[in-house]
């Protein structure tokens, strides 16, 4: 009965903003007069995303109090007769439960605050903003309880679609609509390598299950064990194949590098939506998927790595372009691709709690920070640049102070959220390092990444907020009222104390044993030999912490007081930094130069060569009958002299085969 | 006689139309509309009540549903019959045709304006003449009716056409009907040495499949399938349109009317790949399987080439033309992997290409008629003043991209899964995978052309910007919004429950992959 | 009697004088008085070998002969007809001038 009311609330979770959605969209295509506006469609949406919150709430509750992992509801999308049928199924278990509260709880502070950010400064098209919202939020819940790859990929893609939809929401700048269509573009990208392993999978081991007997994660490890050739090469190269196929997927979404620059761009679309993509739908999923998948990713040490090796780079890449970042929100963009790294950090090195944890922390203080940033924004109406913010903490005390503690979480200075997931996530890597030699590159990475972290997040804090103000809007910034401060408050309060659900140096393990991340721990210990079992370091922690507050405190220092734009933009480094590391030049140049020039080129073949033989041959059916229809000479004599010479000409040919000559 | 009415009611309501014209100019367009729901509502009466197939028509007689045999002459000892009969790839295709024909006839009164009556006539036989392709199973009707596609259809664009047409009808009509010649010549070759006794393509099938066909004119019975083969597929494939043979498309759509552009992308391209199926993959499997990789490869070519062209267009209707080729190249390979899958995908694919694409061409004919011109770099902004067009505009353009939630994304995921694993491709894989790269190259273009067309500051021609006085651009009107929306309804709902046509559609797809190891 | 050969030979000849005339000769007029002369040859032709086969065989060559003869006046007739048309449009019945059957 109680497993009964469970899978109803689980299915309910996604449903109800998918619902919303159908509404608003109905609601858009009435006639004017009987439609209606943004009111609605705003109630509506943020109900869905409450009632949403609550069933998640209970879900959570429950799976913690029976321990319960399972599919809910099972049913065949597609029914093949001479093939696996392809399945929708809920699938409940302490990761899909936790990560449903993180997304709808991120989701409904989201409507709250947009609330103020959109109807209060008169924004035109809310029932598209909102409607797209449900549909966002419903499409990452179905995602965060999808009980197989396929699932996990259709509502990828409508994660994707919805991002497109809400970064373009301003489509009449022009920026805006090109910042949708890259972010569509360069997540298509990693999607198209998904998609080929999604295919593979199937191919490979004909189920795309997650959980049960026969589940897609025990076919491949025993086609590993039983060294079954699939898809002509053998089990374990067939899975590492699989393995970095959908991690082109993730790399895509979470903003890997090489496919991270879709992020700063997103940052067009209205502040809301950034922190609801940064924290809780389109980029976590990525790394979500990756823990979904971690018991297939830990059948392949290389696909590890390498998703390790990602991790890393990216964490130090992404926090190094983050240091020269002018506008408050591509700081915080870069941080996102960043921190992302360090989660697939974790995975890679077999951290599958720290991973998660850090999703956890991070989705609070990112959406903490974005929310703050989008109140500092409307406060100066739509000033970004931070060189013309300044001061603001006497003016904001609220938004300061939420935004401090998403500050010091962020930087990882204990006791704030952060500092506990970031650590656990590095001591993850340090433990196994010792195995594998390779992770020590990741972990210097990721180690370096500490300190630059703590830098960037306190320019930003110190050049928003303190100082003296730098221009007429932050001298006149005025806070927002109840829809501001409630989900800074609650965010506030979770960026502070949410690190103590894993608090690894305390002793505390509950998230730990929540997620049955023993479990997943031994797993890996068992397929490619990772430790199973990260012995804390207090050494690691302290090393952590005094980077942070190093970088913190030093780029406290340089910019507190800065009251001329402090741009040290001469040296090479700052140069190469502020051109992103010329990826960004690169891939436009792939796309423009590279793939546009190859179509136009084709585009000329088609015409001259292709269509030219087509045309070539009727102009040469054409030519030959001007040439041939000459001999109509009209004179009455040339054609008798024709009829004769053809006489003629019969008589000799029967006389020849005749015999008469 | 249910066929047989399907075939009959769009000939009555020309004739109608014709003569209705004499009373009123205006009469031929409701006649028409009439007749064209009529034949819907007749497709989805036989669909939901009489039609029982459960099984693939050719390889099982029995199988094919409500047919119908009347002699009809005889010739050098064969029998031909008039002999139609439906099974789970024709019915949706007919379905399809009656769909799309009474959209496109629904939304022409933008676009024709001159000489109705012949218009909406001409449309109508074309309809006719298209049941009859996709329902007949004598091959002597089968090449009646596929030769009578091309007359109404050389009028249409001909007649009704932009300012090329006389050249892009001529070249539609030239290319195709050489193309069945082609065919003809291979078909007629298979009846002549395969020992048949009557014209229908089951005999044919049969006999095929049991070796009947021996060696004549000094070939040996391996050379003269392989030729048949061949003849067969360029027959075919210029009708598809594959890679190189496709270049009378893109000249005939963009000078088509838009219901045209409608029934030819969304129904004409059609007959290529259904009689593909027909003919080489159900009649010549082992040939097709020898074959398989040269024809994957054909396939991927096409999607990628198609698609790379798309992206290098500014006319948007050009635009689509190509990337209609570049969805089609995605049916020649799942025919070629011949697994249940992509044999049932590629089926799929074409319902779905049918109607995604229909609702492309419409929304571009409601831009044309709005702005007076279909060139991306002369458009901009659309989205403020038409939030309806833009709306479908975005719809269709993601169902393109095969976004999950539409026909689109079902019809190539089953084209993908079945090929991946496919055991008559070599290296299905990696084939497969260069092939799928298609869906990023076509989000690619699409995107391109939404952003240019409808986002940004509104502007239509080469004024940096038409105030509100300037150019009138309204939103659609309800004889092109409800056929947009009824469309965009049923791409939907078979993206979210394919099993509403793929049902139907593995019944006879699934013995086709089965004649050549099937899986998965 | 003269052997029947003498008659083909004499039949030949004129025959050919007469497709000398035909394809050489630019006036109308000519052009069918050497027409008749090939028809003749071919009538010379019927007569000498229905009196070389006699019997039906030789009544029958005898008929067709008088057929051509017949066609052959109601030939000239229409032909006349057209060349004073020809020459009323052209002022001339010069078989040059009339090209509307060119190309």
């Amino acid at each position: 009965m109680a497993e009964q009311a469970l899978a109803t609330a689980a299915l309910l979770i996604p449903v109800v903003p998918f619902v919303a959605f159908a509404v608003i969209l109905l609601g858009g295509l009435l006639p004017k007069e009987r439609g209606f506006g943004g009111a609605t469609s705003t109630v509506l949406s943020t109900a869905s995303a409450g009632v949403s919150f609550a069933l998640s709430v209970y879900v959570l509750l429950r799976v913690q109090a029976t321990d319960a992992s399972f599919v809910a509801v099972r049913t065949a999308w597609v029914e093949a007769t001479g093939a696996p049928d392809l399945h929708f199924g809920v699938l409940v278990d302490p990761l899909s439960a936790l990560m449903a509260v993180i997304v709808s709880l991120v989701a409904f502070l989201v409507h709250v605050f947009s609330k103020y950010y959109m109807n209060d400064e008169g924004e035109n098209g809310l029932p598209r903003y909102y409607g797209a919202m449900a549909l966002f939020t419903g499409s990452m819940l179905a995602f965060v309880f999808s009980s197989n790859l396929l699932m996990s990929f259709i509502f990828f893609e409508l994660v994707g679609l919805c991002s497109y939809l809400l970064i373009g929401f301003w489509y009449e700048t022009p920026s805006a609509a090109s910042a949708a269509k890259k972010a569509f573009l360069v997540t298509r990208f990693g999607d198209y390598f998904f998609l080929v392993g999604v295919a593979g999978v199937f191919a490979a081991f004909g189920t795309f299950a997650y959980h049960g007997d026969g589940s897609l994660f025990d076919t491949a490890a025993s086609a590993i064990e039983g060294n079954v050739s699939v898809l002509g090469v053998g089990a374990e190269m067939a899975v590492t194949a699989l393995a970095l196929l959908v991690l082109g997927g993730v790399i895509g979404k979470s903003a890997q590098f090489p496919l991270h620059t879709w992020l700063p761009d997103a940052m067009e679309g209205p502040t809301p939506v950034s922190a609801l993509i940064h924290a809780a739908t389109m980029v976590a999923a990525g790394v979500y998927l990756v823990a979904r998948l971690f018991e297939f990713y830990a059948l392949s040490p290389t696909a590890l790595l390498v998703v390790a090796y990602v991790g890393g780079f990216t964490a130090l890449f992404a926090a190094t372009m983050a240091l020269v970042m002018d506008d408050i929100k591509q700081v915080l963009a870069y941080s996102t691709i960043s921190q992302y790294g360090y989660m697939m950090l974790a995975l890679g090195a077999g951290g599958y709690t720290a991973a998660v944890f850090h999703l956890t922390n991070h989705a609070f203080f990112k959406a903490l920070l974005f929310l703050g940033a989008g109140s500092v924004i409307i406060a100066t109406h739509h000033k970004q640049d931070m060189w013309e913010l300044g001061g603001l903490r006497r003016r904001m005390p609220v938004t300061y102070w939420t935004f401090l503690a998403g500050a010091l979480a962020l930087a990882g200075i204990a006791p704030f959220s952060g500092f506990w997931s970031k650590d656990e996530a590095l001591l993850a890597v340090l433990r196994n390092a010792v195995n594998e030699p390779l992770l020590w590159v990741p972990f210097g990475l990721g180690l370096v990444a500490v300190v630059v972290t703590g830098f960037y997040t306190f320019r930003m804090v110190a050049l928003t907020f303190h100082g003296e103000p730098r221009s007429e809007e932050a001298r006149e910034a005025e806070e927002g009222g109840f829809a501001v401060y409630t989900p800074l408050v609650a965010l506030g309060a979770l960026a502070v104390f949410a690190g103590f659900i894993n608090a690894v140096p305390l002793g505390i393990h509950a998230l730990k044993t929540f997620l049955g991340g023993e479990t997943f721990a031994e797993y890996a210990a068992e397929t490619v030999g990772y430790v199973g079992e990260f012995e804390p370091s207090t050494a690691l922690s302290v090393t952590a912490l005094a980077l942070a507050v190093a970088g913190s405190v030093a780029a406290f220092r340089l910019y507190a007081g800065a009251d001329e734009p402090l741009r040290h933009r001469d040296g090479a480094t700052a140069r190469v930094l502020e051109k992103k590391y010329y990826v960004d030049a690169f891939q436009v140049w792939l796309a423009e130069d590279v793939t546009y020039g190859l179509s136009k080129r084709l585009s000329l073949f088609d015409i001259d060569i292709l269509d030219g033989v087509v045309n070539g041959t009727s102009r040469v059916s054409l030519g030959s009958g001007e040439a041939v229809r000459r001999i109509q000479t009209g004179v009455v004599s040339h054609y008798a002299a024709v009829i004769a010479l053809g006489v003629v000409g019969l008589v000799a040919l029967v006389g020849l085969v005749g015999g008469w000559f | 006689m249910w066929i047989s009415l399907l075939i009959a009611v769009p000939v009555v309501a020309a004739l109608a139309a014709l003569v209705s014209s004499r009373a009123d100019d205006a009469y031929p367009r409701y006649v028409a509309l009439g007749g064209s729901v009529a034949s819907l509502a007749l497709a989805v009466y036989v669909w939901l009540v009489p039609y029982d197939g459960s099984g693939n028509a050719l390889l099982n007689p029995e199988a094919a549903a409500l047919v119908e045999r009347v002699p009809w002459f005889e010739i050098g000892g064969y029998e031909v019959e008039y002999l139609v009969g439906l099974d789970g790839v024709s019915m949706p295709l007919v379905l399809l045709t009656t769909l799309l024909v009474t959209a496109a006839i629904t939304t022409a009164s933008n676009a024709i304006h001159d000489r109705q009556a012949g218009f909406y006539a001409l449309v109508l036989l074309l309809e006719s003449a298209l049941i009859g392709v996709f329902t007949a199973l004598d091959f002597f009707a089968f090449y009646v009716f596929w030769e009578a596609v091309l007359i109404p259809m050389y009028f249409l664009i001909a007649v009704w056409g932009g300012p090329r047409r006389k050249y892009a009808g001529m070249k539609f009509f030239v290319y195709t009907n050489l193309a069945s010649l082609v065919m003809f010549i291979g078909v007629i070759a298979l009846y002549l040495t395969a020992n048949v006794a009557d014209t229908s393509m089951m005999s044919l099938t049969t006999a095929l499949h049991e070796g009947a066909l021996t060696g004549a004119y000094g070939l040996s019975a391996e050379t003269l399938r392989l030729t048949a083969f061949i003849a067969l597929f360029i027959g075919f494939a210029v009708k598809v349109p594959v890679v190189p043979f496709h270049t009378w498309l893109p000249d005939a759509h963009v000078e088509a009317p838009t219901p045209v552009s409608v029934i030819l992308a969304g129904v004409l391209l059609k007959m290529g790949t259904y009689a593909l199926f027909r003919f080489n993959f159900t009649m010549l499997p082992e040939t097709a399987a020898s074959l398989a990789l040269p024809l994957a490869v054909i396939g991927v070519v096409s999607v990628i080439y198609g698609a790379l062209l798309a992206m290098a267009q500014t006319d948007l209707k050009r635009i689509v033309a190509y990337s209609s080729i570049s969805s089609m190249g995605y049916v020649v390979i799942g025919l070629a992997a011949y697994t249940t899958y992509s044999v049932g995908g590629a089926v799929f694919q074409m319902v779905s290409h049918g109607l995604i694409s229909a609702l492309m061409f419409t929304v571009v004919g409601v831009v044309y008629h709005e702005t007076g011109t279909r060139d991306v770099g002369k458009l901009s902004g659309l989205a403020g003043r038409a939030p309806l067009v833009a709306g479908v505009f975005v719809a269709s353009a993601f169902a393109y991209m095969g976004l999950p939630g539409m026909s689109g994304f079902p019809a190539e995921l089953f084209v993908f899964l079945g090929g991946v694993s496919s055991t008559t491709i070599p290296y299905a894989p990696v084939v497969v995978g260069v092939g799928m790269f298609g869906i990023v190259l076509v989000a690619g273009y699409l995107l391109f052309a939404m952003q240019r067309v409808l986002f940004g500051e509104f502007r239509v021609g080469e004024e940096a910007a038409v105030t509100d006085g300037g150019v009138s651009v309204t939103d659609a009107s309800p004889s092109e919004a409800v056929p947009m929306l009824v469309l965009l309804a049923v791409i939907v709902a078979l993206g979210i429950q394919p099993g509403i046509v793929y049902e139907a559609v593995q019944t006879s797809t699934d013995a086709v992959a089965d004649l050549m190891g099937g899986g998965l | 009697m003269l052997p029947s050969s003498y008659y083909v030979f004499l039949s030949a000849f004129v025959f050919s004088v007469g497709l000398y005339g035909v394809l050489t000769r630019t006036n109308a007029v000519v052009i069918l008085m050497c027409v008749e002369l090939m028809l003749n040859a071919g009538n010379l032709n019927l007569i000498a070998f229905a009196t070389h086969h006699g019997g039906v065989a030789g009544i029958a060559g005898q008929t067709f002969t008088l057929f051509v003869l017949a066609v052959a006046a109601a030939e000239v007739a229409v032909g006349l007809g057209i060349f004073i048309l020809v020459y009323r449009r052209y002022g001339t019945v010069d078989v040059r001038k009339p090209r509307l059957m060119r190309w």
